[in-house]
């Protein structure tokens, strides 16, 4: 008799250690998945942003009657027929070197910074088939990435569309 | 005699078992309800902060392409002159709901130290600060911070690309 109440209640209480240890695993996913999508949201809606206003950027790029050029209408310049600004640099370089003062001032990549590597491209046309007007300009270990966000900006041109396309990492 | 001193004593253990097993499920009840509210009210506390990101975040959004900051249509361009004549205007604080805008350049580097714009010496400065003395708020956007510009050959649109941040602190003011 005494066996049996003593078998049931060890059996009571593998019951209730199995229901919590379920209970605490399901609690954790659930929190950890509503926490990332916040911070998901942020991250893509920061790149966005830094997108748009990199195309209304004002670089050092010159035409006489036309101003300075902002880096969609440089990179249109570039794209369409290329030539050279007032100081003589090539459309395309200014429009390069421009893009990597501004990455390399506002994404900081290290060992104890947060973004792994970034990628930006200008590329004509549009999907993945498109040509690249400049050469890559890439910081960091693109092998592999678990936590990547994207972010195109579309330019008009007169040959149909460009796009200035960033990817981030981040740890 | 023997029979009943049997019978009282499996009684005595089923009373027994009977209250362990009412001990033991009023614990497990008990503790599966502490950690429900635990749970619960820590996630409200989450949510509330989450909540006033977002709010922080659709801010700064509208800010960025508002008809009183947004320079000549541009998208996500602020006008910096138009924000250094808004400065000093306390009714837009109330309009726009915040207790402050800070809008700090970054590209391209111009001073190592923080030089805060005045009137004095605008365009000179390296961060705005409207409404606040904060230097910083936890919700930030991307904006290119606009102005006119001239030189020998005219006059010019000059963007600069900026951090927005909202400072959207309520328990402050209260």
């Amino acid at each position: 008799m005494n066996k049996k109440a003593q078998e049931e209640m060890v059996g009571f209480a593998l019951i209730i250690v199995l229901v919590a240890v379920i209970g605490l695993v399901l609690l954790g996913i659930i929190l950890r998945t509503s926490g990332g999508r916040s911070q998901e949201a942020r991250q893509s809606s920061e790149l966005d942003s830094f997108t748009k206003s990199v195309a209304s950027y004002t670089t050092e790029c010159e035409i006489s009657g036309r101003g300075f050029r902002t880096v969609s209408e440089l990179t249109g310049d570039c794209a369409d027929k290329g030539g050279n600004c007032d100081n003589e640099f090539a459309f395309c370089e200014v429009l390069s070197s421009t893009l990597k003062g501004i990455l390399n001032t506002t994404y900081n990549v290290a060992n104890s910074s947060n973004i792994k590597y970034y990628k930006a491209q200008i590329v004509k046309g549009s999907g993945n088939s498109g040509q690249d007007i400049i050469q890559p300009i890439i910081n960091g270990n693109t092998e592999t990435c678990n936590n990547k966000f994207l972010s195109d900006y579309f330019v008009s041109i007169s040959s149909g569309l460009a796009s200035l396309r960033l990817e981030v990492c981040y740890r | 005699m023997n029979k009943m001193t049997v019978k009282n004593k499996i009684g005595q253990l089923k009373i027994q078992q009977m209250a362990f097993m009412l001990v033991a499920v009023f614990l497990f009840f008990s503790l599966v309800l502490l950690f429900y509210f635990k749970i619960s009210l820590g996630d409200v506390g989450k949510t509330a902060r989450d909540l006033e990101i977002q709010k922080a975040e659709g801010m700064v959004e509208k800010l960025a392409s508002s008809p009183e900051l947004i320079f000549e249509g541009r998208p996500n361009s602020i006008d910096a002159d138009k924000l250094m004549v808004l400065k000093s205007e306390r009714k837009f604080k109330e309009l726009w709901d915040v207790n402050g805008i800070i809008i700090r350049k970054i590209y391209p580097p111009s001073f190592e130290k923080e030089v805060e714009c005045k009137i004095s010496n605008y365009p000179d400065c390296n961060i705005i600060k409207v409404f606040t003395d904060k230097n910083i708020a936890p919700v930030k956007a991307y904006v290119a911070l606009c102005r006119k510009q001239s030189n020998e050959n005219g006059v010019y649109d000059k963007c600069e690309l900026a951090v927005l941040m909202v400072d959207l602190n309520e328990e402050e003011e209260k």
